[in-house]
């Protein structure tokens, strides 16, 4: 069976068909059961109305780098803990994630849909390491978040994690 | 970023250190909402507060990466069950009247005053001293040995203040083998109970009311 060049459609929500080799789709958990339920309807196009093409393409970089890897076990904690225990981010992936931030949600956002935990991953991560080490006012800055707290409620906090700060 | 669903911004508060997460909270009411209600981010800031006790918290800063909340959890799994082999082994063990062992960690056991026990005192925050951590004694060695490695036989007898009703257990004195026992059986208090996710909401009132402790207030 040469499987590996097999090749599967993928239809984004704003219509655009990508023909992708499946053992690359397959880093979707979720395309790969669809997969499954579909069977081997050739031709078919698997619909991911969640998923725009500019964010598939991306994607699909990652997909197609990572195709020779061991994909993750479907029920591994053991696996989901070796890797996030590491808390660095590999090199091919730090680079390709370099993106900017509506970019990079809208990947982690797919990533989620699409179940591919180990982009999940990387991309929550790559958050995690915007917010470390910045002030509260830098990560609102940051993000664009607006301050809710009444002043009340503010200095009530200020006050509960001063100890936590320099 | 706060449009994104809370599962994906728990992910993300997940795989901060402490200080970040800290700094987090303090930036609005969700963020902050899903700090102080998530498990895993709770179990987080604990682990970060009570695997290094002899940290100060002006010494924070150089705490290092705490391990995450999922492989507290599996370790947790794992001591409750050794808990409960243990306290089999010591079955026959003599504590005087009015005591029941309720944990033995790491070379203590952890008593609570049961029929027999005489009125405990009340200090002046209102909280009672009910639970006592007593040294294994060296007799019992053989027995603990057969069950669990790596009990030390050493360290002071010392009281630990605790608030039931919120989980709370309190730091007062000890050595830094007692820091240990008291978390491990904060853990026990947190984890055994019904109230469960209330207890790890109640649990970051309990590390500022442990600062609060540090600084006599």
């Amino acid at each position: 069976m040469s499987d590996n060049k097999q090749k599967v459609i993928l239809q984004t929500s704003d219509d655009e068909q990508f023909t992708v080799e499946k053992i690359v789709a397959e880093r979707s958990a979720m395309i790969k059961s669809m997969m499954e339920d579909l069977g081997e309807q050739e031709g078919q196009a698997i619909p991911l109305p969640n998923v725009s093409s500019s964010v598939l393409t991306k994607i699909l970089e990652y997909c197609d780098h990572h195709k020779n890897e061991p994909l993750p076990a479907a029920d591994s904690s053991d696996a989901d803990d070796s890797r996030r225990k590491t808390s660095e981010i590999g090199e091919w992936d730090a680079r390709w994630i370099q993106v900017d931030q509506e970019m990079l949600f809208e990947i982690i956002l797919a990533a989620n849909y699409l179940d591919i935990k180990p982009l999940l991953d990387v991309g929550c991560k790559t958050v995690a390491n915007m917010i470390k080490g910045k002030t509260p006012e830098e990560i609102r800055k940051l993000f664009n978040i607006t301050n809710d707290f009444t002043p009340e409620e503010e200095e009530q906090i200020r006050k509960e994690n001063e100890w936590a700060e320099e | 970023m706060l449009s994104l669903p809370e599962e994906l911004l728990e992910a993300f508060l997940t795989r901060l250190d402490f200080r970040s997460i800290i700094a987090c909270s303090s930036t609005c009411e969700k963020l902050n909402q899903i700090i102080t209600t998530s498990q895993p981010i709770q179990l987080k800031l604990h682990r970060a507060l009570y695997q290094d006790h002899t940290t100060r918290p002006e010494q924070l800063q150089e705490l290092k990466e705490p391990a995450i909340a999922i492989d507290q959890l599996s370790n947790l799994t794992r001591r409750q069950k050794a808990f409960e082999e243990f306290k089999q082994s010591l079955s026959t063990y003599d504590l005087g009247a009015g005591q029941e062992i309720i944990s033995a960690y790491g070379g203590y056991i952890a008593t609570v005053p049961c029929e027999g026990y005489e009125d405990p005192e009340v200090d002046e925050n209102g909280y009672i001293t009910i639970l006592t951590l007593i040294k294994i004694p060296a007799s019992k060695a053989s027995t603990i040995e057969k069950t669990k490695k790596k009990v030390i036989l050493e360290g002071q007898v010392s009281s630990v203040i605790v608030d039931i009703s919120k989980n709370l257990v309190i730091v007062i004195k000890g050595s830094e083998d007692d820091m240990r026992v008291r978390a491990h059986i904060h853990r026990l208090f947190s984890w055994n109970t019904k109230e469960q996710k209330q207890a790890l909401v109640n649990s970051l009132q309990m590390t500022r009311m442990r600062w609060n402790t540090f600084r006599g207030e």
